[in-house]
């Protein structure tokens, strides 16, 4: 009887919650207006220039970094230098100032997540930015996710990538089990 | 329900309520590029830059962290030979002058008609200050420009006296609240030589200090309490001793291994009577001319010296004996208790006993002379304050000076300052003086300045920009050298103000130096390294030095005042030396060592006079001179002399900023202004109490200092200490029977060792602690609630009897217990083991039982009353800008949640970052916690207990090792080991 009870409030809750929730997430909008219509497709996929050719810091440091407008220049003072985006891109670069992107990925800020260990252990940007380079326009959806907890208690693959604890522990440790890699699983790596 | 696991459940239900929750949005975050990077910068890692310390005149090396362009920490240069890596809580706080909350903006102007300071632009302060200037130069009056400034023994002081050479001006005044200029008199007089010599403490075998606060502000203490651990500790058999002289029992005076408490203004007279007994005794060195020393001891007689000062015949014979032998021992004097109206007889009389018992040249050495040595003597300030009365100074440049507070107001500063028609004031934050100030230009932060200054002959530290000005500053040279080309009418280049930059001048300065530092090599070269290092250094070969005795006779200081009444002693206070740090939040919330007062200013109060009126400790005491009155929460002392009270020096601003506003009362009210042969004289006032009515309590987060028995800090004679040694470490205790398994930890187990004989109780681990940690500050009102922040605290212990006590320092921080009590009591899992033997707390899993807090026996477990992280919130901590300085490798905490030591958890994975990188263990030493890395007597040790041939597992092993509360069978990662206590000659 208890049981039947339990598992009908359950029910309800879960329903109300369902009702409302949104299937995007908690992240952001999926793929928000960026100041410039910058294309991840184009470089990384058509033209395959390395990420860490723009995103230079994630090998020696905790941020990837976001490439500086001179960087971009570099190229694009004759690359595409016709283009009205790239002109955009000058334009940036003739006031001396920064490009406002809008962030995409982002973890709570009681987390600290150094990219630094994980490009030198050989994890690809794609296990947790998702397939970035078939993106025109970089979209994601973080946080907990109920379709994905759904189907993650299925069995079955998750659709995004959704950088939660849960993801991170999963991977390191199935990391342990499949090389002799150290993936810490110890709280205060990330939570200190 | 049986198909689902309680924690899957738990996981749709949060989820959902996150989802739900994400309905109502946040707002996009952008992430701004840079334009052009900077060379060299990588983002999230950080670079250093050598500098020097200017919280005081011991010009102390120190190297800043900077992140993403903002210093979020400092700490000591290792190459610097002052303070070699370490840094004192002030030292430590400088940040907070840097983000103060109350700096100044931008250059102010006083408008004229309404009286109020309003906002100027820098060209047209300049050329209002110019316009001035312009005027009194040309029509002959160039002497009527004077500057005052605070010591500055590098290029800054060179070119403020090439700016007013080349204008005419009035010279410079060098002003130092606390100048020696006794040590200086007394040097002149017997060795003739006018300079402060360079005291060699760490090879002495007795140091007899006079009244000498050298832990805590004396010339250089971080180089002094580092030389003194050397003399100190127990090493091979041997340690130094330490006896101090001084009525009250001070920060330095609980280190003494024999504390003499004699009566106030006596100690000319106890050294002449040592003097004279080596001289009867035939002790003196061989060589020394007794016959001329013999004259000036003449009419001493020990008894009448003993009668007068309290100190028993016996312990003159003995201290006498002690000090002769020691070979070679050394003789300081200092602080407010020589500072009398004889304080230059006592120095001379402290010089011969040097030259006595064969010190000087020894111990004593003339060469490297201390910068302090180039302060302007207190007459000159005097003289200056008078010539302004007389209206014969119309501009007035002050140059990092708070005259209207650090000088005694019977100077007649306040008044003679109103008589100057154009007072332009250099400060960068608000204080007394810029309030009375009608120019102010802001000048640089030291540490966003280019500079430098020798702490002593022989040692040149370099100061660079170690970030971009936080608001609309200039610096001071270059306001000055722009000023006087308009003045001059020359243009860049050209005159004897050439200089475009006080950047370029000051490589000029250095280029002169090159041949005298690095002769034969390039001046590039020496820069770059001067740069890197923090300036250059040479040794300086010891100058022969001759006494000649004189007979200058020696008296008890003179006091004025009421004959019934008590002497004052008000001394530089540790925690904000002449007052300077008292807007520094860090240092407020500090507790001083002896009396762990935080927030506030007190007076102490001799238990019998206490008695007698009546005074319970946080009553409010009148406290009448000659001169003046304030009005002073009583701290009641029982090991204060009886006819002594105590006021440090340093609270009681009334325009310092928000964190110095209402905090007590200047004791430089009560002082007379006049010029004795040594300066100002801090001790020559009786003064008498009042109780008045009316409570302040005091904010006093360790109430007692009495152990209960409980053993918490532990002591071991010489004697048995050396024996100890000898037969080397005792067997390991039986350990305390556990119900868990042995924990095994995989690859490292953390510890530390504290030595609680090294720690003098400076309180320079707290601050920065603090400052890693980010460590919120949360008031008088919350401490005196029990509910202060600091992960890592200074426990003062005393026993025997009250009025002449034993102290112990204990700093006690989290334990990080092998079987620790926190972790299973905790219901969410927030508290655990790590496998390297941490006690972890993870924030965000916190939800704030304080189970783990009451369970803790240490009671190192600090909980978030309050929401100090979110600047929303009434309690914030970090009012802008000083967010800042937060540690970016840290979480700042929110509300709800506990906190405690990490064992600088950021610095661990650093270095295990590194080590992995590299395939390779942490070797050791390599991580260096920051409470370790300040510690002036380096009396904390960390690493791995795992290796056994770890310092610090060789440390645990020390059979002076002990752990808090070993009883309880928390098996701490943290061994203290035992202070070495000398047998004293009386009870």
């Amino acid at each position: 009887m208890r049981t039947r009870v339990a598992l009908g409030i359950l029910t309800l809750v879960l329903l109300a919650l369902l009702l409302l929730s949104t299937s995007s997430g908690r992240g952001q909008a999926a793929a928000p207006a960026q100041p410039i219509a910058f294309s991840h497709q184009i470089h990384a996929g058509q033209y395959k220039i390395d990420c860490q050719y723009c995103h230079s810091e994630a090998r020696r440091s905790e941020y990837a970094g976001i490439p500086s407008v001179s960087r971009c220049m570099g190229c694009h003072k004759i690359t595409a230098a016709d283009r009205p985006e790239i002109q955009k891109l000058a334009a940036f670069f003739n006031r001396n100032e920064p490009i406002p992107w809008v962030r995409i990925f982002k973890v709570p800020e009681y987390v600290s997540f150094p990219h630094k260990p994980h490009v030198r252990a050989g994890v690809t940007c794609q296990a947790c930015h998702g397939p970035i380079e078939t993106m025109a326009v970089v979209h994601a959806k973080t946080g907990q996710n109920f379709v994905n907890d759904l189907l993650n208690l299925a069995g079955l693959a998750r659709t995004s990538t959704p950088l939660t604890m849960g993801w991170c522990v999963e991977c390191h440790t199935k990391m342990n089990a499949k090389d002799r890699t150290k993936a810490p699983l110890e709280c205060l790596t990330c939570h200190h | 329900m049986s198909g689902m696991k309680r924690r899957d459940f738990f996981k749709i239900v949060g989820a959902s309520a996150a989802a739900a929750a994400a309905g109502c949005g946040r707002a996009p975050e952008q992430i701004l590029p840079y334009v052009v990077p900077p060379d060299n910068l990588v983002p999230g890692v950080a670079s250093w830059f050598a500098s020097v310390c200017r919280e005081c005149p011991a010009g102390c090396g120190l190297i800043a962290r900077n992140r993403e362009g903002r210093v979020v920490k400092l700490e000591g240069n290792p190459d610097h030979p002052v303070n070699h890596g370490t840094l004192c809580m002030r030292g430590q706080s400088a940040l907070q002058g840097l983000y103060n909350p109350d700096r100044l903006r931008g250059p102010l102007q006083r408008d004229a008609a309404s009286g109020t300071l309003k906002p100027v632009k820098w060209e047209d302060a300049e050329k209002f200050l110019a316009e001035h200037v312009t005027g009194l130069v040309k029509s002959g009056r160039g002497a009527r420009i004077a500057v005052l400034s605070q010591l500055e023994s590098g290029s800054p002081g060179r070119l403020m006296d090439t700016w007013v050479q080349a204008l005419g001006a009035r010279p410079r005044v060098a002003y130092e609240p606390f100048n020696y200029e006794s040590i200086r008199v007394a040097s002149r007089l017997v060795f003739g030589r006018d300079a402060i010599p360079h005291y060699a403490l760490e090879e002495a075998n007795v140091l007899l200090s006079f009244g000498t606060d050298f832990l805590e502000t004396w010339l250089s203490p971080v180089a002094y309490a580092g030389a003194f651990a050397r003399l100190h500790a127990l090493r091979h058999g041997r340690a130094g001793t330490f006896i101090h002289v001084e009525p009250r029992l001070s920060t330095t005076a609980a280190s003494a291994d024999d504390w003499i408490r004699n009566a106030p203004g006596t100690e000319g007279l106890l050294a002449l009577s040592f003097l004279k007994v080596i001289l009867d005794e035939g002790l003196q060195a061989p060589g020394v001319d007794g016959g001329a020393l013999r004259t000036v001891v003449k009419s001493v007689e020990v008894e009448a010296v003993a009668r007068q000062s309290g100190v028993p015949a016996g312990t003159i014979l003995r201290i006498a004996r002690s000090f002769a032998r020691a070979k070679p021992g050394l003789a300081i004097g200092g602080g407010v208790s020589v500072n009398g109206t004889n304080a230059a007889e006592v120095q001379v009389v402290i010089h011969l006993l040097n030259y006595a018992a064969g010190n000087v040249g020894r111990t004593v050495r003339f060469g490297p002379d201390s910068a302090f040595g180039k302060a302007s003597p207190y007459a000159d300030v005097l003289a200056l304050v008078q010539a302004m009365a007389k209206g014969e100074i119309e501009v007035l440049l002050l140059v990092h000076v708070n005259p209207l507070f650090a000088l005694p107001p019977k100077s007649g500063f306040a008044d003679a300052l109103k008589k100057v028609p154009l007072v332009v004031s250099f400060a960068n934050q608000p204080d007394e003086t810029t309030q009375q100030a009608h120019l102010i230009l802001p000048d640089l932060h030291p540490l966003e300045s280019w500079g430098d200054f020798a702490p002593r002959e022989g040692v040149m530290g370099l100061m660079q920009p170690t970030m971009a000005p936080v608001f609309d500053a200039k610096a001071v040279g270059d306001v000055l050298l722009s000023v006087g080309r308009q003045v001059l009418l020359t243009p860049e280049g050209k005159g004897p103000l050439r200089w475009p930059t006080f950047e370029e001048y000051l490589k000029d300065q250095w280029r002169a130096m090159a041949a005298r530092f690095a002769p034969g090599r390039p001046f590039s070269q020496l820069w770059e390294e001067a740069l890197r290092r923090g300036g250059a250094w040479k040794d300086v070969p010891t100058a022969p030095v001759q006494p000649r005795p004189t007979g200058m006779p020696v008296t008890a200081a003179a006091l004025e005042g009421d004959g019934q009444g008590l002497v004052l002693l008000t001394y530089p206070s540790l925690r904000f030396y002449d007052g300077r740090g008292a807007n520094k939040p860090w240092l407020q919330e500090a507790p001083d060592t002896m009396t762990q007062v935080t927030w506030d200013a007190w007076v102490e109060v001799p238990a019998e006079s206490a008695k007698k009126l009546a005074i319970r400790e946080g009553d409010l005491v009148r406290i009448s001179s000659p001169h003046g009155a304030i009005e002073l929460p009583a701290y009641p002392s029982e090991s204060l002399h009886p006819e002594a009270v105590a006021i440090p020096i340093g609270q009681g601003h009334t325009a310092y900023g928000r964190y110095a506003k209402d905090r007590g009362a200047n004791p430089l009210l009560l002082l007379p202004a006049t010029a004795a042969p040594g300066g100002l004289p801090f001790l020559s006032v009786k003064v008498t109490l009042a109780k008045i009515g009316g409570r302040r309590p005091l904010a006093i987060p360790q109430a007692t200092a009495d152990q209960d028995g409980r053993e918490l800090a532990q002591h071991v004679g010489l004697a048995a200490a050396r024996e100890l040694e000898l037969r080397g470490a005792v067997p390991e205790k039986a350990s305390h029977p556990s119900m868990y398994p042995d924990v095994k930890y995989p690859d490292y187990r953390w510890g530390m060792t504290i030595d609680i004989d090294a720690c003098t109780g400076c309180q320079a681990c707290v601050i920065a602690c603090k400052t890693e940690n980010n460590v919120p500050v949360v008031g008088k009102e919350q401490v005196a609630y029990g509910r202060d922040m600091h992960w890592l605290r200074v426990e003062r212990w005393q026993e025997g009897k009250p009025s002449h006590p034993e102290t112990l320092f204990l700093p006690m921080l989290c334990q990080h217990c092998g079987v620790a009590p926190c972790e299973p009591v905790c219901p969410v899992f927030a508290s655990y083991h790590t496998e390297d033997g941490l006690n972890a707390q993870v924030y965000n899993r916190c939800v704030g039982t304080r189970y783990c807090n009451n369970n803790c026996p240490y009671h190192v477990r600090r909980f978030n009353w309050w929401d100090y992280s979110s600047p929303t919130s009434s309690s914030y901590a970090f009012p802008d800008p000083l967010p800042l300085q937060l540690n970016p490798d840290v979480t700042v905490r929110q509300l709800g949640v506990m906190e405690k030591c990490t064992m600088c958890i950021q610095r661990i994975i650093a270095g295990k970052d590194t080590a992995k990188d590299e395939k390779r263990q942490v070797r050791d030493g390599e991580i260096v916690t920051e409470c370790q890395q300040t510690c002036p007597t380096q009396a904390i040790v960390f690493g791995n207990l795992k290796d056994p041939s770890s310092g610090v597992a060789t440390l645990a092993r020390s059979p002076r090792g002990y752990h808090v509360l070993e009883e309880l069978g928390t098996r701490p990662a943290i061994t203290y080991l035992k202070k070495v206590t000398r047998d004293r000659g009386h009870p």
